[in-house]
């Protein structure tokens, strides 16, 4: 490989870190413009099971966050394999949804592993196709501190 | 800085010593080593935790020492976007913190969720932190069931590596290829692909996992595997270091691993706050982990309430 095509290579690894990256962010300001901006307007995700077509099938979706106080999509682990104008992403992430239960405040949270595709369409890198897993949940109540 | 003819490699360079910054400054107030967070400042920085401005490093590390007064602090950060602007950046990073108060009685986890937006500058060379806001969107206290083999406590890393004056392409390819080696680790072993974990260590391997000592990739094997008991396995990778000399490399690593075991409808979450700390040598072209130990620095279990589905 030269040295440019070297370069190219982690500067694609990086752009399609910042896309999975910029989606959690959409999601957690509840901008569903960037959220969107992620996806190609063919994209097919399967959500926990549930098959969305197209990109404003995966946009309402994305679209119950507004149900909580507080979200947090925590992103740690991923895996790029680059080749050529396509890729594939495994992304590791924890969601933090702040509930209501029985009149009490509680933390919702899932262990999430992505597993997307992505195409490079005029020089921009974006999801084509998605399957997202909940590896486990739990609630937590949220107690008050020491101090209380 | 090392002025790489290449643009696009000078932004990539650019943005690695900036993620590196962030790490370094998470680190040192993890470890109390203020000098090392100082070192993320500028002189004159600003900062604003949570509302309270201090001008300043002094005023900063001072306000950072009130730290000190926990049993154990985590800063683990996640999600990070990086707006490059030639000498100065935009920085916003996730963080869950996990602090540890103990009392006479019983013990508390405060887990906030924070966010860091730091203004970052290139000065005298290198980047550092010209003002910071940390914004926190969400905190909980949890009362800590201990865990029935409880931690060990905290074992020191190895001095965490400045960002090298002659930093190029192939330590970035190299910085990204270890990232790939430990993500792969962490993957296989939650997908119980044992076959793609062993690939990822020398065979004469020697780990330390918290205190047992596993020789050669059998052994290792042997205990990895102990994972088939679980319900379920997450190993959440964070903040990340390496030290890369020639074709050896000294890494360490934040993971949360979260282990879900028990028998149906009384299932519990074990889940620990672990550093890695790692030996990896370079082989016929490719990355293995040659030694690891593995310090776990707090840990709780946690009886589950699934969410509602």
């Amino acid at each position: 490989m030269t040295d440019s095509s070297r370069v190219r290579a982690l500067a694609d690894r990086a752009a399609i870190q910042d896309v999975v990256a910029r989606y959690f962010t959409g999601l957690d300001r509840q901008d569903f413009d960037r959220v969107a901006s992620c996806f190609t307007s063919d994209v097919v995700a399967e959500y926990r099971g549930r098959v969305l077509e197209g990109v404003d099938a995966l946009v309402d979706i994305t679209r119950g966050v507004r149900r909580y106080a507080v979200t947090t999509h925590f992103m740690g682990n991923y895996l790029v394999e680059v080749r050529g104008d396509t890729a594939t992403a495994e992304t590791y992430a924890t969601d933090h949804l702040r509930i209501m239960q029985s009149g009490e405040e509680a933390d919702m949270s899932h262990g999430l592993r992505y597993y997307d595709e992505l195409v490079r369409k005029d020089g921009q890198w974006l999801i084509s196709r998605r399957a997202m897993t909940s590896e486990w949940s739990r609630v937590d109540p949220v107690a008050p501190g020491p101090g209380g | 800085m090392s002025a790489a003819s290449d643009p696009v490699l000078q932004e990539l360079l650019d943005k690695a010593e900036i993620s590196d910054v962030i790490t370094r400054y998470a680190l040192g107030i993890d470890r109390h080593d203020f000098d090392l967070a100082a070192s993320c400042y500028a002189t004159d920085a600003q900062a604003d935790f949570y509302g309270v401005v201090s001008k300043g490093v002094d005023a900063i590390v001072k306000g950072l020492r009130l730290l000190e007064q926990l049993d154990n602090t985590m800063h683990f950060l996640g999600n990070q976007m990086i707006d490059l602007h030639g000498d100065t950046a935009g920085v916003e990073t996730y963080a869950t913190a996990y602090y540890r108060a103990v009392m006479p009685d019983r013990q508390i986890d405060m887990i906030k969720g924070l966010r860091y937006l730091d203004g970052m500058a290139r000065k005298d060379g290198r980047w550092v932190v010209q003002s910071q806001v940390v914004v926190e969107h969400w905190s909980r206290n949890d009362p800590v069931l201990p865990l029935s083999t409880p931690p060990a406590g905290r074992k020191p890393g190895p001095k965490p590596p400045v960002w090298p004056k002659d930093a190029g392409l192939d330590y970035l390819i190299d910085r990204a290829a270890i990232r790939d080696l430990l993500a792969r680790y962490y993957s296989t072993s939650d997908h119980r692909d044992y076959d793609g974990m062993a690939a990822t260590y020398t065979p004469d391997a020697e780990v330390w996992y918290r205190e047992d000592l596993c020789v050669g990739i059998e052994a290792i094997r042997k205990k990895v595997s102990l994972l088939d008991n679980a319900i379920t396995s997450t190993h959440f990778m964070g903040n990340h270091l390496v030290d890369i000399q020639g074709d050896t490399a000294a890494s360490e690593t934040y993971v949360i691993e979260y282990i879900r075991a028990g028998p149906v409808g009384e299932e519990t979450d074990l889940v620990s706050g672990l550093r890695y700390l790692d030996q990896m040598v370079r082989r016929d072209g490719k990355w293995l982990t040659s030694a690891r130990t593995v310090t776990s620095d707090w840990g709780r279990r946690d009886p589950v309430t699934p969410a509602p589905t």
